[in-house]
């Protein structure tokens, strides 16, 4: 089966822009468009719709959103009216989100997974046309329905890194977006969901499993480097001692990176990225070396790849050199 | 500056890749308040319907690259051999 390829954006950049990339993403051979979703940016609903008002085939959803910021009733809402938009061309991406971030808004993450399942929950039957009444440990609803019909079932993928959340996944997910770029975590998400796929009593082609890695290429591997190394500094940054420990990373060597980015010095950060973390953390170089990375994870077993943040130096023409030279590659 | 002329002295067969390359210009350029919504918004339909690589589609596309980052619609246009083209824009600057 043909990989499928997709892509993640930012907006922190207008509405317009946004689009206009999700139109030249469309046009190199794209099947998904990501859109990420931070109170500090564009809003990620208003953003999607700019993007699929558009763009004509892609399939595109939020990357991820969570189940706090925005209660679930009101993210189904929003799915709904999107795929009117666009019928049949929408996902929901939920995850259980960033705690740095909830927590500045004054947000506590309380039993993460309990939140996001039950978000699924109420979300899947929202959207179904169904009155739901709902007791769960972390949502209570006491009687809600959508006043208009939403024609088609809308995939859920579900953010995961974790095994209990990746398990989770497997089981009640359409599909699973994995954030990580090597292929020892690609391999361990892939097999840890596909326990919670047997369990479902699914099959594994049943769930889309996504590679959500960050992502940069460029002709000079030294340039697509470059733009790397600052995306990986703040995942190095907020990544966990065991996570840091199985690539061998020095997690002395993590901290001066996290002090230097807490106190705004970035050359310093940026300059403490090893060929290690790099490698770790993300794929990047010449088309050449990211199709034999690509192609690693495929053998693993994931279904989308997903060309993340940052993309490229240039952005454009990475898209482009995307679609000319790595997905063609992957077409059978 | 006289943009229709300007675009005039692109030949057709190079209409289609010189408002891909003005497009990467627009997009990577970092004063994102000198472009107007509603220039903004023609951009992108121009883009899905194919307008774009039209004389019209790119008399508006270069309008917008020049006024977004002057210096590489210059280095686009040098890249793509249309001298003429970049010493107008040079001379109108």
């Amino acid at each position: 089966m043909a990989l499928k390829f997709g892509i993640e954006f930012v907006p922190s950049t207008p509405y317009w822009k946004l689009a206009a990339y999700a139109l030249v993403a469309e046009k190199q051979g794209f099947n998904n468009l990501w859109v990420t979703d931070h109170y500090g940016n564009r809003n990620v609903y208003i953003s999607l719709a700019a993007a699929a008002m558009y763009t004509n085939k892609i399939t595109f959803g939020t990357g991820v959103t969570n189940p706090w910021m925005v209660n679930p009733v009101i993210t189904a809402q929003a799915i709904g009216t999107l795929n009117e938009l666009a019928p049949g061309r929408v996902v929901l991406g939920i995850g259980a989100g960033d705690k740095t971030t909830l927590e500045a808004v004054g947000i506590k993450m309380d039993k993460p997974m309990a939140a996001v399942k039950e978000a699924i929950e109420i979300f899947r039957d929202l959207t179904a046309s169904k009155t739901v009444k709902y007791e769960g440990e972390v949502f209570k609803i006491a009687g809600a329905k959508l006043n208009f019909k939403v024609k088609n079932k809308i995939p859920v993928y579900v953010g995961a890194q974790g095994p209990k959340m990746l398990e989770m996944a497997g089981k009640i997910g359409d599909g699973i977006l994995v954030n990580a770029s090597h292929p020892s975590d690609i391999g361990f998400a892939v097999k840890t969901a596909g326990e919670g796929i047997k369990q479902a009593g699914k099959k594994p082609e049943d769930v889309d499993v996504a590679a959500y890695t960050s992502f940069s290429i460029n002709e000079d591997s030294k340039k697509a480097v470059k733009a790397a190394t600052p995306v990986v500094a703040f995942i190095v940054a907020g990544s966990a001692p065991p996570v840091l420990e199985k690539h061998g990373i020095n997690p002395g060597k993590a901290d001066d990176i996290r002090n230097a980015l807490k106190v705004g010095d970035f050359p310093k950060a940026i300059g403490s990225v090893t060929p290690e973390m790099i490698n770790a953390f993300s794929i990047c170089g010449t088309p050449e070396t990211c199709i034999a990375k690509i192609t690693e994870l495929k053998k693993i077993g994931i279904g989308q790849f997903v060309c993340g943040s940052p993309i490229g130096p240039n952005v454009k023409q990475a898209i482009d050199l995307i679609g000319q030279k790595i997905i063609p590659a992957f077409k059978n | 500056m006289d943009y229709p002329k300007i675009v005039e002295m692109v030949p057709p067969d190079k209409w289609a890749p010189l408002s891909e390359e003005l497009i990467g210009v627009i997009l990577g350029a970092k004063n994102d308040d000198k472009i107007p919504n509603n220039i903004a918004n023609t951009i992108l339909m121009d883009m899905k319907t194919g307008k774009s690589s039209t004389k019209q589609g790119l008399t508006l596309l270069m309008e917008v690259a020049v006024v977004s980052d002057p210096e590489k619609t210059i280095i686009a246009l040098g890249d793509m051999q249309l001298l003429k083209a970049a010493a107008e824009i040079i001379q109108g600057a």
